[in-house]
């Protein structure tokens, strides 16, 4: 027996220092969230979902805007749309800011919409921000235990599947129809599409598909928008709140038009000041999508160099 | 409880101290607390259906008992229906009443007749068709005076619930397992390290192997119609390992657990796809399936005796027998009867020109043909185990065979997955091949603890890398 006791021991610290070796590796190659949970609180964060995740570049608007700690701090659709739980989350995140801080809102129809007949509670209940309580611990194990998907090995794996996958990224997307994601260090989603035109027609009449069916399946919640003043409000205790609206394919710009008409009436009505409301939909014809949906990283970069020079113009 | 869930990692722990530090040398205590845990394990699942788990226990426990003290054949014969009916009672009304109101009503408005018979709509209790033939194999052999009925109501009950076999088996005989709950435990290191590795193979086998090819299986199943013949014979392909691993790793940490209370289970795969004929194959699938089979069906319809029409007749009605114990559906028919063929086919004998070329070649190739021919076969017979309609299955074997062969592979997203979950099957069916002399590939008490270790570790790794950690339930569950 005391054997077996001893050879239970050996194998429980094999175990657990495997796992704690395994968390330490953790980093933008583990998923397409693990690095927003562990960076260091900051003054200047972008909000959103996955447009603004893969959309706003903290590195251009750090560039444009004299800053240096610009962090993308924008998730899902699913798990970011305004409501409590992304509200705490940001609580969380700015906890220790008084002042100063520079905070760009993306905000689009879905964002504050909700599933007709479903409650948002339930809907957010299964964000990946929900039940989390630190967003600045590396590693973040509250995340890896309770949030991350795969067995731990799968950290050291993905980070070398990243390697392999980035370092010939080109070839692979050439070769092969798809997609793999790397989250840079200030939490901005780099995607390495697939540039076959086939392809991205497939994915965009996919993406099209899915946005018809969600105009027919969601509306508007009031629930919603009054999250998205509160959070505006307590932002706008700590600092400068920019709202912006970030540009899609025209296509998918018809499906919101016809979704909800006045959505660029209400927004600017949530702000104090209407300059503070930016819209760039105006230029939707200037820039690529991967899927109709989220920009191609050149015209994300674009996107954010424009966006910082309209905040510049119109932060005094 | 699942045994690939962070709650059986809390139990079986749990457990194992009790069992073996608060109650050491109490025999009664120990098969009390396994009473409890087995409830307990199952109850975690559906607390409601334990009472089907009592009640099959109790009738049996005194049918038993009843069979054993009665003089008269016909009060003996009576007291075993009792028990049969009981037992075979509970699966007809849970599993198979449905099912027969359903196609007797199609059958009917076939013939221009509409009734309208109301359905039970009952769930299926989780392992039902394994305790209810592990039970009647008890009163069976009490009746046959194989061996005695048991006296003790405690132990008797912990032999139907024992939790590591209780919801898939393998399926024991009460003449194996049922004395070793009436023996005093000893704790033997080396049982302990076995079912470690054998409980660290079979989790691999489940969430590595099987899991990872689900999601193919499930892909490609779901949209047969969209897939070229290639990639439909990887979805079979798939499958035939999926369900493999899926159903020998549960056996393999069924087996592992009752080591470590001292339990022998016995064996219930073989390696089955090395099998080079189908005979050879049953011997080694779900062997304690297959031998229940054969001892309380085959022998007693008369099994290789009489004429062959009847030796045919006898293994046809096994095979279809053993289809349907699987699931209602007509699918599970056509699959046992797919079996029943090649089993008929593989038994006459064939002497012509081609068989003579074939005689001739080394051993090796022999059996290696025999190896590829027999799991094409049995990879055939699993399209219609998994596909929901026969019609579905007939259009898949169909599609697989006529629709573009080759040159047109389209791989199911998300492809990384899939070429490391082909990698790793690969890498199993090598492992596998290597080890086939042996118990299971993780038998390495040849080696040194440095070579057992490391491959251990790599295990290990390998669970905690590719493994899928959604809780997936056993196929086997749903039988």
């Amino acid at each position: 027996m005391e054997r077996a006791i001893y050879k239970t021991l050996v194998a429980f610290v094999l175990v657990a220092a495997t796992h704690i070796i395994l968390a330490f590796l953790a980093d933008g190659t583990t998923d397409q969230y693990y690095q927003k949970f562990i960076l260091p609180n900051s003054k200047n964060l972008i909000f959103g979902t996955s447009r603004a995740s893969q959309g706003l570049n903290p590195t251009v608007l750090n560039e444009c805007l004299g800053k240096h700690d610009f962090q993308n701090f924008a998730f899902t659709l699913l798990s970011s749309p305004f409501g409590e739980v992304y509200t705490n989350a940001i609580k969380n995140k700015i906890s220790t800011i008084d002042s100063g801080g520079y905070f760009i809102v993306a905000v689009d129809p879905w964002s504050i919409s909700k599933w007709k007949g479903k409650s948002v509670a339930m809907a957010d209940s299964r964000s990946i921000l929900s039940e989390i309580e630190h967003f600045d611990r590396k590693p973040n194990l509250e995340y890896l235990w309770f949030k991350y998907s795969s067995g731990w090995g799968m950290i050291a794996y993905r980070k070398f599947e990243k390697f392999v996958l980035k370092s010939n990224h080109r070839f692979f997307n050439r070769q092969v129809n798809g997609s793999f994601a790397e989250v840079n260090r200030d939490g901005y989603l780099r995607v390495y599409p697939s540039l076959d035109s086939s392809f991205v027609a497939l994915k965009e009449n996919r993406t099209f598909g899915e946005y018809l069916k969600k105009s027919k399946e969601m509306e508007l919640s009031s629930e919603r928008i009054e999250s998205l003043k509160k959070l505006i409000q307590l932002l706008n205790s700590k600092g400068k709140v920019f709202l912006v609206r970030l540009p899609v394919h025209e296509r998918m710009y018809d499906i919101e038009k016809h979704y909800m008409n006045d959505f660029d009436d209400r927004i600017p009505e949530l702000l104090a000041e209407e300059k503070y409301y930016i819209n760039m939909t105006d230029s939707i014809f200037e820039h690529t999508y991967i899927d109709g949906n989220h920009l191609y990283y050149e015209s994300a970069l674009d996107v954010s160099q424009r966006l910082a020079f309209q905040i510049k113009a119109r932060r005094n | 409880m699942l045994f690939n869930s962070i709650e059986f990692a809390i139990f079986l722990p749990l457990i194992f101290v009790l069992y073996w530090f608060i109650f050491p040398k109490n025999r009664k205590a120990q098969n009390l607390l396994l009473v409890g845990a087995s409830y307990m394990f199952y109850g975690w699942w559906d607390w409601r259906f334990l009472g089907l788990i009592l009640f099959s226990s109790i009738l049996d426990f005194f049918a038993g008992k009843f069979i054993e003290s009665s003089k008269r054949p016909k009060l003996r014969k009576a007291a075993l229906s009792i028990s049969l009916i009981g037992n075979l009672g509970l699966l007809a009304t849970f599993k198979y009443y449905d099912f027969f109101i359903l196609s007797l009503q199609d059958s009917l408005s076939v013939l221009g007749v509409a009734i309208n018979l109301r359905t039970l709509n009952l769930i299926l209790p989780v392992g039902i068709s394994f305790y209810t033939f592990q039970t009647m194999s008890y009163s069976i052999d009490v009746y046959r005076r194989k061996m005695n009925a048991t006296k003790s109501l405690v132990d008797f009950m912990a032999f139907v619930s024992f939790f590591p076999q209780l919801v898939a088996g393998p399926i024991e005989r009460a003449s194996s397992l049922l004395p070793q709950f009436g023996r005093e435990r000893v704790f033997y290191y080396s049982n302990f390290s076995k079912g470690a590795a054998l409980i660290l193979w079979g989790l691999f086998k489940k969430i590595v192997i099987a899991d990872n090819a689900a999601i193919y299986v499930n892909q490609i199943f779901d949209n047969y119609e969209l897939y070229q013949g290639i990639t439909l014979f990887i979805g079979a392909f798939l499958f035939a390992f999926q369900i493999y691993c899926d159903f020998s790793g549960y056996s393999d940490i069924a087996i592992g657990t009752a080591l470590l209370f001292g339990f022998e289970l016995m064996r219930n795969f073989d390696y089955p796809y090395f099998s080079s004929s189908i005979s050879a194959f049953w011997r080694r699938w779900h062997i304690s399936l297959s031998s229940w089979f054969r001892d309380y069906l085959y022998i007693p319809l008369g099994g290789s005796r009489g004429s062959g029409f009847k030796r045919q007749r006898n293994i046809s009605l096994v095979f279809i027998v053993s289809g349907i114990w699987h699931g209602a559906n007509w699918t599970f028919f056509i699959w046992g009867m797919l079996h029943a063929i090649y089993y008929q086919l593989s038994s006459i004998r064939i002497d012509n020109r081609l068989k003579r070329h074939f005689m001739r070649l080394p051993q090796k190739g022999k059996e290696m043909f025999g190896i590829l021919k027999t799991f094409f076969v049995v990879t055939i017979a699993w399209i219609f185990f998994r596909a929901p309609t026969i019609s579905e299955a007939l259009d898949y074997v169909r599609l697989l065979f006529f629709k573009g062969w080759f040159f047109d592979l389209h791989v199911p997203t998300p492809k990384a997955q899939f070429a490391y979950t082909i990698v790793l099957l690969i890498g199993f069916i090598i492992f596998e091949w290597c080890s086939r002399n042996k118990e299971f590939p993780l038998e390495l008490s040849m080696y040194s603890w440095k070579v057992r270790w490391s491959i251990y570790y790599i295990v290990f790794l390998l669970i905690i890398t590719f493994g899928f950690y959604g809780e997936n339930e056993f196929i086997y569950f749903a039988f």
